[in-house]
């Protein structure tokens, strides 16, 4: 149970990069929208 | 510990918070709201959305206060499957992926999911989708409506009536200054304060315990929380899908996405967004578990993960606690205000009133409609709070209903041949058996039983009768809306 709790957990925070990343690229991008 | 009698946060800082997050969310509404010259800006933010924040919409949205609180009692109440349960609601944004890419494509200049109903199975299946989808997303405003009120009484002691009006008064103030722009915008700002909050509070929660503890505690104390074939909990898995399917997949809140995103977007934006929502029901549903070992009494079974990570953590990291639950409400009912408001401008105002309203007093009408829906989901949480109905029947009540339209949606997308008629009838039947099984039976089979008569009717009716639908009629040019 607890390897689940902390996969999830990094899983979590990895998912915050990624958006943060894809910000950017669109922002570079011009296209944010 | 035992029982929680005081609050953890201070009133005061309730309401600092409050007024903080508050007047920033409605400050961005007004300042993105400026984007928005025309109605697509207002309706659907230009129909020009990027993949990040595209995403991030989508993920946010399904992040409810019913994920970060409900999840926990799904932990609390069923265990571990209970917790992973609660996951596979992700599916339906995965399966919703392919056909937001298909709606964009053939629906280019549409505005809602009554538009497809209208277009492609007619009046009656159009008038029975907009009651089943306007009262599931009623039912789900006032879900969050109170868990909004109940949260801020429970950790701050702001009394109920005051926390409610005061979240649902920021959403529309923000929703109807900026439109979709505002909350698309805010959603990914409340995206990643959700997403660091839960892996913050998660880490302070596992620093505080020991799950090892938790564990051993559960095998002696709660045995059947850790079990793998838990009947209840493996029902409730299905059940959860298939509701997860119908809410997505009819609810104009994932179609109005679909229509603002860029050409080539949806489709990656809703599969990613799935991915960034799978680990959340269990990195915020753990908490739940921790309630018995630690001693905890939950008096209020919605109130649970808050209260339990608010007693572990103390005030300062309790901040963080209401920082998320307040991001977590903000991002869905800004995006069922804006989506439900477009459902009854475009489908009710537009089409049965005033077809020929131009631009200016359609964004006029869809702005009192916003102001509308959310005075009628103030009376209905006031009312619902009045009666003491449970949150989760709140929530669960309208699931049949939703997962009757899993297939005429479905169906109408991908087949040609199915008749108008199969719509309406199995929409109809579907919600009917799924309530009767509800109040029967038990909310852990109604959307299941909904979704599965729907389906045999839909079937059933595409074998005796079949049409020949043209899928360009879908593509309706907008008419009668010069300025």
């Amino acid at each position: 149970m607890e390897v689940l709790v902390w996969g999830a957990l990094v899983w979590t925070l990895l998912n915050c990069f990624i958006l943060l990343a894809l910000l950017l690229k669109d922002y570079l991008k011009g296209e944010i929208w | 510990m035992n029982g929680l009698s005081s609050t953890v946060l201070s009133t005061t800082m309730g309401y600092a918070l409050l007024l903080f997050f508050g007047l920033l969310w409605i400050g961005l509404g007004i300042y993105w709201g400026k984007k928005a010259k025309n109605l697509d800006g207002y309706m659907l933010a230009g129909r020009n959305i990027g993949l990040a924040l595209a995403s991030a919409t989508a993920m946010a949205t399904w992040v409810t206060s019913n994920t970060v609180m409900v999840a926990p009692l799904f932990a609390l109440k069923m265990g571990v499957w209970g917790m992973l349960a609660y996951c596979t609601a992700s599916f339906g944004l995965f399966l919703f992926a392919p056909m937001a890419k298909r709606i964009r494509e053939l629906m280019p200049s549409a505005y809602t999911s009554g538009d497809f109903m209208r277009l492609r199975f007619g009046k009656t299946a159009w008038a029975l989708f907009l009651c089943i989808s306007i009262v599931y997303s009623m039912s789900w405003l006032v879900s969050m409506g109170m868990a909004g009120g109940k949260f801020l009484e429970a950790l701050s002691g702001i009394p109920f009536l005051y926390g409610m009006t005061a979240i649902l008064l920021v959403c529309v103030l923000y929703t109807l200054f900026g439109g979709l722009y505002a909350v698309i915008g805010t959603d990914f700002i409340q995206s990643i304060i959700i997403l660091i909050g839960i892996v913050v509070v998660g880490i302070f929660v596992l620093m505080k315990i020991d799950m090892q503890e938790v564990y051993v505690n559960l095998s002696e104390n709660q045995p059947s929380l850790l079990k793998v074939f838990m009947p209840v909990a493996l029902l409730a898995i299905f059940n959860n899908m298939f509701f997860g399917f119908g809410e997505v997949f009819h609810n104009n809140v994932w179609w109005s996405r679909a229509f603002a995103m860029r050409e080539g977007v949806p489709m990656k934006a809703f599969l990613l967004s799935g991915i960034l929502w799978l680990p959340i029901p269990v990195a915020a549903g753990f908490i739940g578990l921790c309630a018995g070992p630690l001693g905890i009494n939950i008096t209020d079974p919605d109130m649970a993960a808050p209260l339990i990570a608010a007693e572990l953590l103390g005030p300062s990291l309790a901040i963080l606690v209401f920082i998320v639950l307040f991001c977590s409400l903000a991002s869905s009912i800004d995006s069922l205000l804006a989506a439900t408001s477009d459902l009854v401008t475009e489908d009710i105002y537009r089409k049965l009133f005033r077809v020929n309203a131009s631009e200016a007093k359609t964004r006029n009408a869809s702005m009192l409609i916003i102001i509308g829906l959310g005075i009628l989901t103030w009376v209905l949480c006031y009312g619902s709070y009045s009666y003491g109905w449970n949150l989760i029947e709140v929530l669960f009540l309208s699931g049949p209903l939703v997962a009757s339209a899993i297939w005429p949606v479905v169906a109408g997308l991908y087949y040609p041949k199915v008749p108008r008629i199969a719509a309406s009838v199995s929409m109809l039947l579907g919600s009917v058996v799924g309530l009767i099984v509800y109040f029967q039976i038990g909310w852990f089979v109604a959307s299941l039983t909904g979704a599965v008569v729907s389906g045999l009717t839909v079937l059933l009716i595409s074998l005796c009768k079949q049409e020949s639908f043209q899928w360009n009629s879908l593509d309706e040019k907008m008419k009668g809306t010069s300025q």
